[in-house]
């Protein structure tokens, strides 16, 4: 229970740094989405069996549907869909695998921004390939930094 | 593990319960979510002003002393077609006074601020809604006349606005070069904006000041914009189009106005709202 309750603590304080403080931090008009890439790490790297990492996509798409002018449930369906297909692909891979966190990380990212524009009837292809790697740059840090200090 | 038929349920209530939050209440929901993180999402946003604003200044030294040298320039010419406009005011008043016309445009604002920047789309939260009297379709401006957005959605303290540069934004616009030409101007997402429908015969280069105009009645004429960026012509196409450097992302978003109104004297008072 006080790892649900720390969780979303932590999740909430992400959102409210991404829509407000990162924002002035913008490379060629990406932001990091820590909120994805939160949801990302958190399926990516814990066991099949453990329900952590889809609470967190459910819980996280709640956040940020309450602080988005699209219609309430968006985000909700979207990270937490995306949570199962993360757990999913996670099995097909070895997870030190720094391929397996490149296409897993791809597919997650794209899946999020199809269906978010399917929401919003827009997409914006310019912007996409810089925010991908800016994105997936964050990603293998936090990586790189879970299994220097945490293992 | 749950059973099929709880798990068909359980989809079902949740998109039940999706649709009802929608429909009824959701407007309540999130005016208390911003109630309850807007002082925390303003401490943020203050913040990272300061500390981009440090960190670019850093960055940037190198430029400061040719920028300051193009300002200086700007500034000189500025001032030389200021002061040609204070001569054609004093003409105008003169020929307002003989014709004997007594109308003047004033606006209702409210004085509001930026709280945060949704990350997948282009629009911001200000403080201030229905509460006071701020609806939807009203524009926002900075306090050096510079638009921003126009609000999409009001709730009771709070207002979501639609940045200039969001995808669905389209407004008329005047493109103030050798000759003053009017446009249409469209966000392109990602604090993008392009103009189109500029007829090719006009010539408007880098540099040329857009403000608004009240064709369409978006917005009061002679807001900024901001400035053309690039043009582009073709031989096939009658018309030619660019891109815009909007104003709004060069300065600190942070006391803003809500145009509650426009009123000309004389006339009844028009809101821009369509």
């Amino acid at each position: 229970m006080r790892k649900y309750l720390i969780l979303i603590l932590i999740l909430s304080f992400l959102a409210l740094i991404q829509e407000s403080f990162l924002h002035h931090f913008e490379i060629l008009g990406a932001v990091p989405n820590l909120i994805l890439i939160s949801v990302f790490l958190l399926n990516f790297l814990q066991k099949q069996e453990n329900q952590f990492g889809i609470f967190a996509g459910f819980f996280s798409g709640a956040i940020l549907d309450l602080s988005s002018a699209l219609p309430i449930g968006t985000f909700f369906l979207t990270l937490g869909t995306l949570s199962f297909f993360i757990k999913k692909m996670g099995k097909l891979f070895q997870k030190s695998n720094i391929f397996a966190v490149f296409f897993i990380f791809l597919f997650s990212f794209f899946f999020y921004k199809i269906l978010i524009s399917f929401f919003t009837l827009s997409f914006n292809l310019e912007s996409l390939f810089v925010e991908f790697l800016y994105n997936l740059a964050l990603v293998f840090l936090l990586l790189f930094l879970i299994k220097r200090y945490a293992s | 593990m749950l059973s099929k038929n709880y798990k068909i349920l359980l989809i079902v209530l949740i998109v039940v319960t999706l649709i009802s939050l929608n429909k009824f209440g959701g407007k309540k929901i999130r005016n208390t979510f911003y109630l309850v993180s807007s002082p925390i999402q303003k401490t943020f946003w203050r913040a990272g002003e300061g500390v981009s604003g440090f960190l670019g200044t850093l960055f940037e030294i190198k430029n400061l002393k040719k920028e300051n040298e193009e300002l200086f320039k700007r500034n000189f010419i500025l001032l030389q077609k200021l002061t040609v406009l204070h001569n054609l005011r004093e003409e105008n008043k003169t020929l307002r006074e003989a014709l004997d016309i007594g109308l003047r445009e004033k606006f209702t604002l409210v004085l509001t601020e930026i709280i945060s920047k949704e990350i997948d789309q282009d629009f911001i939260l200000i403080s201030g809604g229905k509460a006071e009297g701020i609806s939807e379709n009203m524009p926002l401006i900075t306090k050096e006349g510079v638009l921003v957005g126009k609000v999409k959605e009001s709730f009771t303290n709070f207002s979501k606005v639609r940045l200039i540069s969001a995808e669905k934004s389209v407004f008329d616009i005047e493109i103030q070069g050798e000759e003053s030409v009017l446009g249409i101007a469209k966000g392109k997402g990602n604090l993008k904006i392009e103009f189109e429908l500029v007829p090719k015969k006009n010539q408007i280069k880098e540099g040329d000041i857009i403000q608004t105009m009240t064709l369409g009645g978006s917005f009061p004429k002679g807001l900024l914009v901001g400035e053309v960026e690039k043009v582009r012509k073709t031989d096939v196409a009658p018309y030619q189009e660019g891109t815009i450097k909007p104003y709004f992302t060069a300065i600190p978003l942070r006391t803003l106005f809500v145009i509650k109104g426009f009123v000309r004297e004389g006339e009844p008072e028009v809101h821009p709202v369509k």
